[in-house]
């Protein structure tokens, strides 16, 4: 489709296409039907480690694509290709002996994802012993090499209790756990929103590390669009269950052409008293539900719509690896209506 | 401009006692500063800093375990002078959300889930005023209308709003009685870029508007740099620095603020940012001396005995470190 034809089939790692994920919200006798994630595509190649980021406020359908791609959300729709296997028809076995060992996933809160009533280390063995990475001879030796890459090591975690460690350190054991398999892909969710400010480039700065060093891919899910920037290689942004912009990060944030992600490059605020915001944007505009069915789903917010916007779904224009869905981009070169 | 409080030598501590083992935790340990009537002051610095115990005290909350050790709160309202410590509860309650006002973190906690949001409105403005329903809902529809917020708000309940919604609908109430002076903790923590900037747009509007004060606490430097006059760092329970805004964004004196202001991402920029080594420290045993040295790339062995003093720069910029201290002197000597 979009970005996945632009390399051939067997670099790519990881496919998502046309992914759809509707939640019916039971509410006494009828039901309300939710659309998640409406029609994502994006894929991550793997001749190259990279960081893929997925932005988006709250509801915007994120976390959802990665519970999807974890396998803890079955899709409504569409596939989710993992080295060009549809992973929805993987059976329990290749799950456990493949596919979880591929692709670990990194939580928000690191203090939720480990009992508070089990030492940390225990889950760094289990995953270890589980997955029959090692056996138990070389076991310690393995878990203190893995934890030397996160930057922590055996003798300085063991026999702690998660409450005994900060949250950078918390997140760094939770990093160390999902590397024990060896994974080739990382699946963050909002890795650092509950790390402390100072510590959160450390934590920036170890997916830099593992992706450069270890060769691992990391899918970084955040709405921070500073640390995205600063850590990712390429994005895709996601506005009510679209992806409505992606491309290189250069591309998206550095020069976006949506609306959406225009406004949202303007409101990352910068830390220069010198450069405040000036400009008001609407402020009764930017909470209402004004996604309607039908047209785009920015309509009611964005500064450039037209009546069409309002009946019309937009179409995705592809313009040298960017795409963009807007039916009045700015791009000027070669539009390439695809879809 | 007048200074409106004045906080002396401020130490507080929370004292726990169980099974007979007393554990201190020094959150705020030697604080002095000046908050000057009309500016937006930001205190900035990471979770367990004090800057969330600091804000409790200036709003004259002081409850078990937290006890004032030692020093003193002045303020000075046109209305009336008082001191923290002399003054009755009673008068705090009076003077509270009507002279002094408070925008607490998590909006959702703070809105009660089973009153209508007129209903609350009426709650806040009929303890300080006498006045009938229909009162309160005309000065809220038409404070609401002022802020752009739609009126329609009125008769929901918290939970039919957004998160972004509901932390406007706080800013309001906050607000609506015309306060001297506002305290924010972390407005804008958890919210979506678009939604952040609505609120921090909403603040300085307010600010802009009725000329209060305003002290607003966060961890996010992005925020401070928007919004602030003048901005103070906090660090494991004191201030470390403290200056106008525009020179520490600039010149940044403290080895800590320096590591939290190169340590930002930029857009436009993604040369590697050195993140701060270590982490830090627990109040109940503080580091001698200066607070940072473990963490501090230019430790000398002066700082692991003795405490730094905050130093004037000169132009208004206090930072407490040897370092500093040493530079003005090299300074002079030229």
């Amino acid at each position: 489709m979009t970005l996945n034809d632009s390399h051939s089939k067997s670099s790519i790692l990881l496919s998502v296409d046309k992914l759809t994920k509707i939640f019916k919200i039971q509410q006494g006798l009828s039901s309300v039907e939710l659309t998640a994630v409406d029609g994502a595509n994006f894929s991550i190649r793997s001749d190259k480690p990279e960081i893929f980021v997925l932005a988006g406020e709250s509801g915007s359908g994120k976390t959802t694509i990665a519970r999807m791609i974890l396998g803890l959300v079955e899709p409504t729709s569409g596939t989710i290709l993992y080295q060009g296997r549809d992973i929805t028809k993987l059976s329990q076995r290749e799950k456990k002996s493949w596919y979880f060992r591929q692709v670990q996933p990194i939580f928000q809160n690191p203090f939720a994802t480990f009992s508070p009533l089990k030492k940390i280390e225990t889950y760094l063995f289990e995953t270890a012993l589980n997955y029959h990475i090692v056996d138990k001879i070389r076991l310690h030796s393995y878990v203190d090499e893995v934890l030397n890459s996160v930057g922590l090591s055996l003798a300085e975690i063991s026999g702690r209790y998660p409450n005994e460690l900060s949250g950078g350190q918390a997140q760094r054991v939770s990093i160390a756990r999902a590397l024990i398999t060896n994974p080739t892909l990382l699946v963050a969710d909002e890795p650092v929103s509950m790390v402390d400010a100072s510590l959160r480039m450390s934590i920036v700065n170890l997916f830099r590390e593992l992706r450069d060093k270890k060769g691992v891919t990391i899918l970084y899910i955040t709405h921070d669009l500073a640390t995205a920037y600063y850590a990712a290689d390429r994005i895709a942004v996601m506005l009510a269950g679209w992806i409505i912009e992606s491309g290189s990060v250069e591309q998206v944030l550095g020069d976006p052409q949506h609306p959406y992600t225009q406004n949202l490059k303007q409101s990352i605020p910068t830390p220069d008293p010198n450069k405040k915001w000036n400009d008001l944007i609407r402020l009764e505009a930017i909470d209402t539900d004004s996604i309607q069915s039908g047209g785009c789903k920015y309509v009611g917010r964005c500064s450039r719509e037209t009546d069409l916007c309002r009946t019309k779904i937009p179409i995705d224009f592809n313009d040298n690896g960017r795409h963009v869905k807007c039916l009045l981009p700015d791009i000027n070169v070669n539009n390439e209506v695809i879809n | 401009m007048s200074v409106l409080i004045e906080v002396r030598d401020l130490q507080a501590h929370y004292i726990t006692q169980s099974y007979g083992v007393q554990r201190t935790v020094k959150a705020v340990d030697g604080i002095s500063l000046q908050i000057k009537e009309g500016e937006i002051l930001s205190i900035a610095g990471e979770s367990g800093c004090g800057k969330s115990t600091l804000l409790k005290i200036l709003l004259g909350s002081v409850e078990p375990p937290l006890r004032i050790i030692e020093g003193n709160i002045q303020y000075n309202f046109s209305q009336q002078k008082f001191d923290l410590s002399s003054t009755s509860a009673d008068n705090l309650r009076k003077i509270r959300w009507s002279l002094i006002s408070y925008i607490p973190q998590g909006s959702m906690q703070v809105l009660n889930p089973v009153r209508k949001i007129v209903d609350t409105f009426h709650d806040f403005i009929s303890t300080h005023k006498k006045i009938n329903k229909n009162a309160t809902k005309r000065i809220a529809q038409d404070y609401l209308n002022q802020l752009g917020l739609s009126s329609d708000i009125m008769n929901v309940y918290p939970h039919q709003l957004s998160g972004g919604m509901r932390q406007r609908v706080t800013i309001a109430l906050a607000t609506v009685l015309s306060p001297k002076l506002v305290f924010a903790d972390e407005p804008t923590t958890a919210l979506d870029v678009l939604v952040q900037r609505g609120v921090v747009q909403l603040l300085k509007e307010i600010q802009q508007r009725e000329g209060n004060t305003l002290v607003l606490v966060s961890h996010d430097m992005g925020v401070h740099a928007n919004l602030a006059d003048r901005i103070a760092i906090l660090y494991a329970g004191k201030l470390v620095e403290i200056g106008d805004a525009k020179s520490v964004f600039k010149k940044p004196k403290h080895p800590y603020t320096q590591y939290l202001i190169e340590s930002l991402p930029r857009l436009g920029d993604r040369s590697e940012r050195i993140s701060i080594p270590g982490r830090p420290p627990a109040l109940d045993q503080p580091p001698t001396g200066c607070r940072f040295h473990p963490r501090c790339p230019h430790v000398q062995d002066k700082c692991k005995e003795e405490v730094p003093p905050l130093i004037a720069m000169g132009n208004g910029q206090e930072v407490a470190c040897f370092l500093a201290e040493d530079k003005i002197q090299y300074d002079s000597q030229r």
